[in-house]
């Protein structure tokens, strides 16, 4: 793990303790290393644009950063999510504008139109591969599958699946009830067990 | 720890188990590519150079200053020589005169035996 700042203090995850300013920094610091990445894969899943992805994190950071460092360590983790699951929103919001100003104006976005979830699947029955390489293409092919779903089944099922959030918390980071998280997430696990269907030997 | 069977959500079926478990591999996988990327260091060092740290506001200072300013000035109104009666004591300029004398490199004694060096000088000057 990168620690910055030339000091060994070490996120603990959520019982970081923090003193001073200096201390408080190190500690955050040490949290945005840890967690920064994991926010990253969550925003390319989020706006499918690694570039547009690294931005959306940086402006979370900052954000968080720049109002909430104050708050105690153990709340920095939904909060930075919270924020980046609105500053995926906002993405989409200003790019279903763009697409309909473009429309308008009658040319033609090349991001027009949802992904489709299949594309860049390994074709399953290419080869009979083993068990490992199988195993790695599920995955490859789910990862493609989960950028494919609808935003909210995403932000659910990455929530809930990969950040260990309970329904409470992942409905406070999607601003949503409990009982449209545990929708979100049924149908993202559907959706995704269909395609694990297909790569079955 | 997957989220089976916690937070009133049904317990997880085997196949889903599976779909869980690869899809968090592959997720950690690529969490582990993305914390080798230079732009999200660059991204962090940004973030972490725009942290602000509270200070006191002004009208917090200036109200400290003038209250400090007031004690002071009610201390010395009411100090000991607007007393309400009894022997006079020492006011404000006889308090710095006592530390004047305090400060000085003459001992303590030579200002304990004053009125005696007075007489001395008053009764040698006579004599």
């Amino acid at each position: 793990m990168e620690l910055a700042l030339d000091r060994t203090v070490v996120w603990t995850g959520r019982t970081a303790a923090v003193s001073a300013p200096d201390d408080a920094t190190a500690a955050l610091d040490a949290f945005l290393a840890e967690v920064g990445p994991r926010a990253l894969v969550m925003a390319r899943v989020g706006v499918r644009d690694p570039d547009e992805a690294m931005d959306v994190v940086q402006d979370a950071m900052c954000r968080l950063v720049t109002k909430y460092a104050h708050r105690p360590p153990e709340e920095w983790r939904p909060l930075l999510f919270r924020i980046l699951q609105h500053r995926i929103r906002d993405w989409h919001r200003r790019r279903a504008v763009r697409q309909r100003v473009t429309a308008w104006l009658g040319g033609n976005d090349p991001e027009d139109g949802p992904a489709d979830p299949m594309d860049g699947l390994p074709d399953p029955r290419a080869a009979v591969p083993s068990d490992g390489v199988r195993l790695a293409r599920a995955g490859e092919a789910l990862r493609a599958a989960l950028a494919g779903l609808p935003l909210r089944q995403r932000e659910a099922f990455v929530l809930r699946a990969w950040e260990d959030l309970g329904v409470a918390e992942t409905a406070a980071v999607m601003g949503c009830s409990e009982g449209s998280v545990k929708t979100h997430y049924f149908r993202a696990l559907r959706a995704l067990r269909a395609v694990l269907e297909d790569h079955r030997p | 720890m997957t989220p089976e069977g916690k937070d009133g959500m049904d317990p997880m079926e085997p196949r889903d188990r599976e779909v869980v478990d690869a899809l968090r591999a592959a997720l950690d996988a690529e969490a582990r590519g993305a914390a080798l990327s230079p732009r999200l260091a660059e991204a962090r060092r940004a973030a972490l150079a725009r942290r602000r740290f509270p200070r006191p506001a002004a009208w917090r200072v200036a109200g400290l200053a003038t209250a400090a300013a007031g004690v002071l000035g009610l201390v010395l109104w009411l100090g000991p020589h607007h007393g309400p009666s009894g022997p006079e004591t020492p006011g404000p300029m006889a308090a710095a005169d006592d530390l004047e004398l305090l400060a000085s490199g003459e001992g303590v004694e030579f200002y304990a035996d004053l009125d005696f060096y007075v007489w001395l000088a008053e009764d040698g000057g006579a004599g």
